[in-house]
């Protein structure tokens, strides 16, 4: 009997389709997309040259110059999408010289491992992955598949307060994995599978990923092009939050019994449906848009679960960053320390066998955000990847805002890090294109910059009654109009199909925490894997909500104290108060849903 | 034809379009918070005109034509762009025409 868990009722959903290429969309985007190049240049031409308030410098420059910034962010994303081009699909891979120049060596059907990482998660939900992996297809019988359980919790029944995952991998009949530290968190995990494996290709899935049963089928003949280093499937998040209706959580909030009262407010508000993907986990933006239209720059990067790896091209990165190691440290020791060690030159030999015994072979770069790490260097290598359109495999979403933060930020410090550490902009191999989108993934972690100066302008403009423009004259709009509506059709084309509401609003929403993952790089933190938690938690949602309370308090007061200027006549700028009260009505908007986020419960659990 | 009787095909067939309900949304706002603004503008101006231009210059001495006529192009194209008002151009305008007839006079 298996273990019941809240995602059980999810079962039966079915997964997206992905969007159908549209080459006449493509242009038109295109077209667009430059229009609103042209649009911002001279919008910002007009802002930097003509509009700032000489008397309200300290207030118009930043506000400026966010949205100048804002403006590059815009310039990336149509560079982003500029097009898109599917890798052509192809049947799956039999035999070794399929995918691989054999140089006269024996041919023989390829072996593929399937990996599974886990930490700590609830092993009945490991369970279910493993059942499902046992369930994939693959037309070849003389294909030898795998499955392991790479177990970095250490549950293999010494520590009885621990569950036994050891015992589950058993009664499942599928390999188990084990190692006695977490150096290098996941990618250690998997640098540890891959010394025990020996799969031409291996899947990696994470705890919660249930792979459909023909993951394999529609992967794996990509890798019939040589170049082919990995092929990233869609992360898609079958427990996603259903539209509610607003009458049934008035009902329960209020905890109406009266039928009548009850009756009344169906009438009212049983029409009106809220909270639908409450926790802004939809990940469809990101994988059919962002990194679909990748493809195209050959910069599509790897995201770990549901991803499968040719191990040739894992191993000859980790080779050559072995033979980069040896050589940095041969070379340190030469030029700076012999003299003060004073080591005689035929010790050398023994120090650099020494060194070769101690280094060890790294596959995936040892850091909070491997995936991408890893990726990009697999891209300086001049490897290729794929980002395989259809959804072939289901996973769980975070299921409230701590572990949503937990996640974010991690993601967040990970690129950041990457970008103080080894920025692609400067990574020798990358195409210029690849590097470009590269920096636009990292890029947009510093949005929290910008977005701070925009949340903030309305309520400075309450509060002191300063414009930070001249005057909203017919020019402003003359300028400001084309640009924003350019922009908004751009991106509604470049996303075609998807609706961005949601990912809109945690954009904006999610600044405070952004905020603090930059200022943790910035003082130089080490950053920290952290295990996103499968299941939920609703104990401590509110304390990270502070600053969006603080926010939307300031907005409303400010909105009050200037409605009674304008009641009792003393307004010097009636004009500029419609303009920012509808500023504000956006940020509240956006700023809000993380408030419900965190005091979000399903609605049948309140009864 | 037949999507045209069965009204749940067609909410499907609709629901397709859902996601442009935001952006349209979006520009209409937009352009509601323009006319607003642009309305109250034209009834109670705000701040329109109280500061100096940047890009506006000094006038020169008559006998530098070519100046006098590029400070008068400057004044004009800062009318056109809204960045002073007639109270100012006309000040502005008066101020060049009385430097003019001074300097003429010496």
């Amino acid at each position: 009997m298996l273990k019941q868990f809240y995602f059980d009722k999810f079962e039966d959903r079915k997964p997206y389709s992905a969007i159908p290429d549209n080459k006449y969309r493509s242009l038109l985007f295109q077209f667009t997309g430059i229009v609103t190049i042209g649009l911002g240049i001279a919008y910002l031409n007009w802002r930097w040259r003509f509009s700032l308030n000489p008397a309200a410098l300290w207030f118009s420059i930043p506000l400026v110059l966010a949205e100048t910034l804002s403006f590059f962010s815009t310039v990336m994303v149509v560079i982003n999408f500029w097009s898109n081009k599917d890798a052509e699909k192809t049947p799956p891979v039999h035999y070794l010289s399929e995918i691989e120049d054999l140089q006269g060596m024996p041919d023989r059907p390829i072996k593929i491992d399937v990996f599974i990482a886990s930490y700590n998660e609830d092993v009945e939900l490991v369970r279910l992955s493993i059942i499902d992996a046992k369930n994939l297809n693959y037309p070849f019988p003389d294909v030898e598949i795998k499955i392991y359980v790479l177990d970095d919790g250490r549950r293999d029944g010494r520590d009885p307060a621990k569950e036994n995952m050891k015992k589950v991998a058993e009664e499942e009949q599928v390999n188990y994995l084990i190692r006695e530290h977490n150096q290098g968190y996941k990618a250690g995990n998997l640098k540890n599978a891959m010394e025990k494996t020996n799969g031409d290709l291996f899947a990696i899935l994470d705890a919660d990923t249930r792979a459909f049963p023909d993951f394999l089928v529609h992967t794996t003949g990509y890798f019939k092009k040589q170049k082919v280093a990995w092929v990233q499937t869609p992360q898609w998040f079958y427990d996603i939050t259903d539209a509610e209706k607003l009458s049934s959580i008035i009902n329960s909030k209020l905890k109406l019994t009266n039928k009548k009262l009850i009756r009344l407010s169906d009438f009212l508000f049983g029409k009106i449906e809220v909270n639908e993907d409450i926790f802004g986990n939809e990940p469809r933006l990101f994988y059919d848009v962002i990194l679909r239209k990748r493809n195209f720059h050959n910069a599509a990067f790897c995201c770990g679960a549901g991803s499968i790896h040719r191990r040739e091209a894992v191993m000859s990165l980790a080779v050559k960053g072995f033979v980069e190691e040896i050589k940095k440290l041969e070379f340190d020791l030469i030029k700076k320390k012999s003299d003060q060690l004073k080591i005689h030159p035929d010790s050398f030999g023994d120090l650099k066998n020494s060194f070769l015994l101690h280094q060890e072979l790294i596959p995936f770069k040892f850091h909070a955000s491997e995936d991408i790490y890893t990726s990009m260097m697999m891209h300086a290598d001049k490897w290729e990847s794929v980002h395989h359109p259809d959804v072939e495999c289901k996973m769980l979403s975070t299921q409230d805002v701590d572990s949503w933060i937990k996640q974010h930020q991690r993601y967040a410090e990970g690129s950041l890090d990457i970008a103080f550490k080894d920025n692609p902009l400067f990574i020798k191999g990358l195409t210029w294109r690849q590097k470009l989108c590269y920096f636009n993934t990292i890029w947009s972690y510093f949005a929290p910059l910008w977005i701070l100066v925009f949340l903030f302008c309305p309520i400075v403009f309450f509060f002191s009654l300063t414009l930070p423009v001249k005057a909203y004259s017919f020019d402003f709009f003359k300028y400001f109009l084309p640009f924003q509506i350019m922009n908004t059709i751009t991106i509604t084309l470049g996303c075609w199909g998807i609706s961005t509401k949601r990912g809109d609003q945690y954009y904006i929403s999610s600044f405070w925490f952004m905020l603090m993952a930059l200022y943790s790089i910035a003082r130089g933190k080490k950053v920290k894997f952290n295990v996103t938690p499968k299941d939920r938690n609703f104990s401590k949602s509110t304390e990270h909500i502070l600053p969006h309370v603080i926010i939307i308090g300031l907005s409303l007061l400010g909105v009050a104290y200037n409605v009674v200027l304008l009641m009792i006549g003393h307004h010097p700028a009636a004009s500029g108060f419609a303009a920012n009260a509808f500023w504000c009505i956006f940020n509240i908007i956006s700023l809000s849903v993380i408030i419900r986020a965190a005091y979000w419960k399903p609605v049948e659990t309140n009864y | 034809m037949q999507l045209i009787g069965n009204p749940l095909k067609q909410i499907i067939k609709m629901e397709k379009y859902h996601f442009l309900l935001k952006p349209i949304f979006f520009i209409f706002s937009l352009l509601f918070a323009t006319w607003l603004v642009v309305k109250i503008e034209k009834i109670s101006p705000s701040d329109f005109g109280k500061y100096e231009s940047y890009v506006s210059q000094e006038p020169c001495k008559p006998d530098n034509l070519p100046a006098n006529k590029q400070y008068l192009k400057n004044l004009c194209s800062d009318y056109k762009k809204g960045i002073i008002d007639n109270i100012l151009l006309e000040q502005k305008l008066t101020f060049f025409l009385d430097s003019l007839k001074k300097d003429s006079k010496k």
